[in-house]
């Protein structure tokens, strides 16, 4: 349940991220914005976007007792997590 | 069965200065529906998102079991809600929905199984229609735990078909939850809920009939009428009104608090909803213009001889009702809307579609059968009603240019559909309305003429003479299984008939009879008679089940007094009227009835333009009432077999002295009973 929610965000949010990265590979620090934006405007915008244009699917999640907040932090926990074993990854792999 | 209870207490809420609820009450228990309506921007929606939780108001009280929730949501099992917009993901398909979102594996298993579902589990919420989304929804809704389910707006934008499947499955649901359910469709929420409130003004208001909702503002006062009359075809003579009011309408079981009385059984195969207006319009036109009244007698005549029927389909006639009243945008087949019907399809895109498809090829299937009843009204034989009838179709046909589809036996292209579309809800919409109309009265002409073949009603005989009275031969009460008829004259020479005999004995039975009769003849219709001759009268009040009113004051006797100042005031008004009274004088002592019985029997029977039938247990009165040449009498006759009364129900000529009161007392053992009572057995 909760990973649709998490899914229907990273469309959004990855796109974005990478958008931002693009932007970003030409002072040279792609990975870095990639990152920063996926931890906050790229996930906010996510979430308003969705809030926008998906508002009545929030009740999806409501009338399995999901709140708004839970889900949306749960989504940044998770997240956060990516990030780190992304980075975790990257290290062992230098 | 465990029983659950919701209550809400104390919401309010407000967008800025504006004051949306106030101090809000209601309760739900399990096997509640309720009902809650409203006019947009009431309050509805957000009463419904303050109860589940997700919504927040000031100093609300929630309590579930009298347990206070702040968010009833959170807690597993106990509320559900279907928002009033679809609130599933639209990428997944409908298999993967249901793994999601239903935990019980009965209850999985059951959806995966459900005919309605079945067939569309690998397809996505966006590849259904409207009907079958909203359908899907509920499904998903009412397979939680939830003891209580808040439904916004379940049959919005909905096809009959599914309207009818919303309603089974909430019916279905409702031994073991309560439901709030709001929706604009108020005649399926009416007939489902079992507690009505009305949200006006931020208050809540309990209501219960229709007549309420309108009185409340909530809906328009009157329906429009489906008819729309014209020169072409004879419409009710305006000037020609035959009187009743609402005590005669009570007497004779017609209507009863506005609503269908028990005599509509005898028109239920008026199956559509459009039928059944018009039949009500029917009902509720009575007239004394011989010339109107001959021409719908014989129309029913011509039905029955000719067989005339067109028996419609209730559900495809919903769905053209529908369809015509839909607002979704006209069809068009250029390629420009194509691709951007293509890039830009959703869901209410397809079940627009869906509507316009289903409602065309329903009217088009209908517009087939009618022109070939229209062919069959042109007879001979068919009175200027019928003739006027069958010209205004074809007319329509040729006018609207769609003969060509009608006598096509191949099913519509894209582009006719398209064409039709526009001939339908643009061109043509009024006069297809009129159409329509027609249709609608030719169900309740198949129906009356199903009166004579199944219920041996007979269609009335009407004298245009100025004086004269009714004839009647085999009388009976339609609504009494196995019923002794009856002949009866008056008016021919006597116009005042005093009934009399003992209780039980038939007396309330025939007045009622012949009523109904004298009224259905003055619609036109047929009559529960094997015969009747009738000249046309200008009204009928009847006196049969008049109680006291304790709002006003009135005691049985003043309410009688009242009601027969009424007859006065309407004689004097109208001349040619029917008057009917069962036991006159019953609310007062035996030496006043004697007395006011004989007044007012004998001033009734100075007046000779006018029919009075007066039932009474005073029979010392007719001796005194035999000089006047214009009364008659007539009683039913009982005998005591056994101690056991028996009756006839044979109307016959004289004056009946029998009493069986005391004999019926003595049946029921009342003193036995009062003696037990006494020694406290």
């Amino acid at each position: 349940m909760f990973l649709n929610y998490y899914k229907d965000i990273q469309l959004m949010n990855i796109p974005l991220s990478l958008a931002a990265g693009i932007l970003g590979s030409i002072e040279g620090i792609f990975l870095k914005t990639v990152l920063i934006t996926f931890l906050t405007v790229g996930f906010l915008l996510s979430v308003y976007f969705f809030g926008q244009r998906k508002a009545h699917q929030y009740f999806f999640y409501y009338n399995k007792g999901l709140s708004k907040a839970r889900l949306v932090i749960s989504t940044y926990l998770l997240n956060v997590l990516v990030v780190i074993l992304l980075l975790i990854a990257i290290m062992v792999c230098i | 069965m465990k029983s659950h209870e919701l209550t809400v207490e104390g919401v309010r809420f407000s967008y800025g200065p504006l004051k949306i609820l106030s101090d809000v009450y209601l309760s739900c228990r399990t096997g509640d529906i309720v009902g809650l309506f409203g006019r947009n921007g009431s309050g509805k929606s957000t009463l419904l998102q303050i109860i589940f939780g997700t919504l927040d108001s000031p100093d609300k009280i929630i309590r579930i079991n009298n347990k206070v929730y702040a968010q009833p949501y959170l807690v597993k099992g106990l509320i559900s809600y279907l928002p009033q917009f679809t609130f599933l993901p639209a990428n997944i398909s409908l298999k993967r929905i249901i793994m999601m979102y239903v935990n019980s594996i009965r209850h999985r298993n059951s959806l995966l199984e459900d005919s309605a579902v079945k067939p569309h589990l690998q397809k996505t919420t966006a590849e259904l229609s409207g009907g079958e989304l909203r359908y899907f929804e509920i499904l998903l809704v009412l397979s939680s735990k939830a003891k209580f389910i808040l439904l916004d707006e379940p049959f919005m934008g909905i096809e009959p078909i599914y309207q009818e499947k919303i309603k089974e499955l909430i019916i279905s649901n409702r031994g073991v939850k309560g439901f709030i359910i709001t929706d604009h469709t108020y005649s399926a929420v009416m007939s489902i809920s079992n507690h009505k409130l009305l949200i006006s003004k931020g208050r809540v208001d309990r209501v219960s009939t229709e007549e309420e909702l309108k009185e409340k503002g909530y809906l328009p006062p009157r329906q429009a009428a489906v008819v729309h009359s014209n020169q072409e075809i004879p419409a009710i003579p305006t000037n020609s009104e035959f009187e009743i009011d609402k005590q005669t309408f009570k007497d004779l079981g017609l209507f009863e608090d506005n609503r269908n009385g028990a005599f509509f059984k005898l028109f239920s195969s008026v199956k559509t909803i459009g039928g059944n207006t018009v039949l009500m319009n029917m009902l509720l036109s009575p007239t004394y213009d011989i010339s109107f009244l001959e021409n719908r007698r014989d129309s029913i005549q011509f039905f029955i001889k000719h067989k005339v029927e067109m028996r419609l389909n209730k559900v495809h006639m919903e769905m053209i009702d529908y369809y015509l009243s839909s607002t979704a945008p006209r069809l068009r087949d250029d390629i420009f809307h194509t691709i951007q019907g293509w890039l830009r399809s959703n869901d209410k895109q397809r079940n627009d579609e869906h509507i316009i498809k289903s409602g065309v090829s329903f009217l088009l299937s209908l517009l087939k059968q009618l022109s070939q009843v229209a062919e069959l009204l042109s007879g001979k034989d068919a009175p200027d009603y019928l003739l006027a009838v069958s010209s205004r179709i074809e007319e329509f046909i040729s006018e609207s240019r769609i003969a060509e589809f009608i006598n096509c036996k191949v099913d519509p292209t894209p582009a006719d559909f398209v064409k039709l579309d526009k001939v339908f809800r643009n061109d043509k919409q009024e006069k297809l309305k009129t159409i329509l109309g027609i249709v609608y009265e030719i169900e309740v002409f198949e129906c009356l003429s199903a009166l004579v073949d199944n219920f041996h009603f007979s269609l009335p005989e009407y004298s245009g003479a100025k004086e004269g009275g009714v004839q009647l031969a085999g009388l009976f009460h339609p609504l009494i299984k196995n019923p002794v008829a009856n002949d009866f004259t008056i008016g021919e020479t006597k116009n005042v008939c005093l009934l009399t005999g003992a209780n039980m004995a038939g007396k309330s039975t025939f007045l009622k009879s012949f009523s109904i009769c004298m009224y259905l003849a003055h619609i036109g219709f047929p009559v529960p008679a094997q015969y009747m001759k009738t000249r046309a009268f200008k009204g009928i009040i009847t006196t049969i089940n008049l109680s006291d009113n304790i709002s006003e004051g009135h005691s049985h006797f003043l309410a009688e007094v009242k009601r027969i100042k009424q007859s006065a005031l309407l004689i004097k008004d109208r001349k040619d009227i029917i008057v009917v009274f069962d036991e006159l004088f019953r609310g007062t002592n035996v030496k006043e009835a004697y007395e006011a019985s004989l007044m007012i029997t004998s001033a009734f029977s100075e007046i000779d333009s006018s029919l009075f039938l007066i039932s009474t247990h005073i029979t010392e009165i007719c001796n005194e009432l035999k000089k006047q040449e214009n009364i008659f009498f007539n009683c039913f006759e009982s005998e005591l077999q056994q101690d056991v009364p028996v009756y006839s129900y044979q109307m016959k000529s004289g004056i009946s002295e029998e009493r069986m009161g005391m004999p019926i007392l003595r049946n029921e053992n009342i003193l036995e009973i009062l003696k037990q009572a006494k020694s406290g057995k």
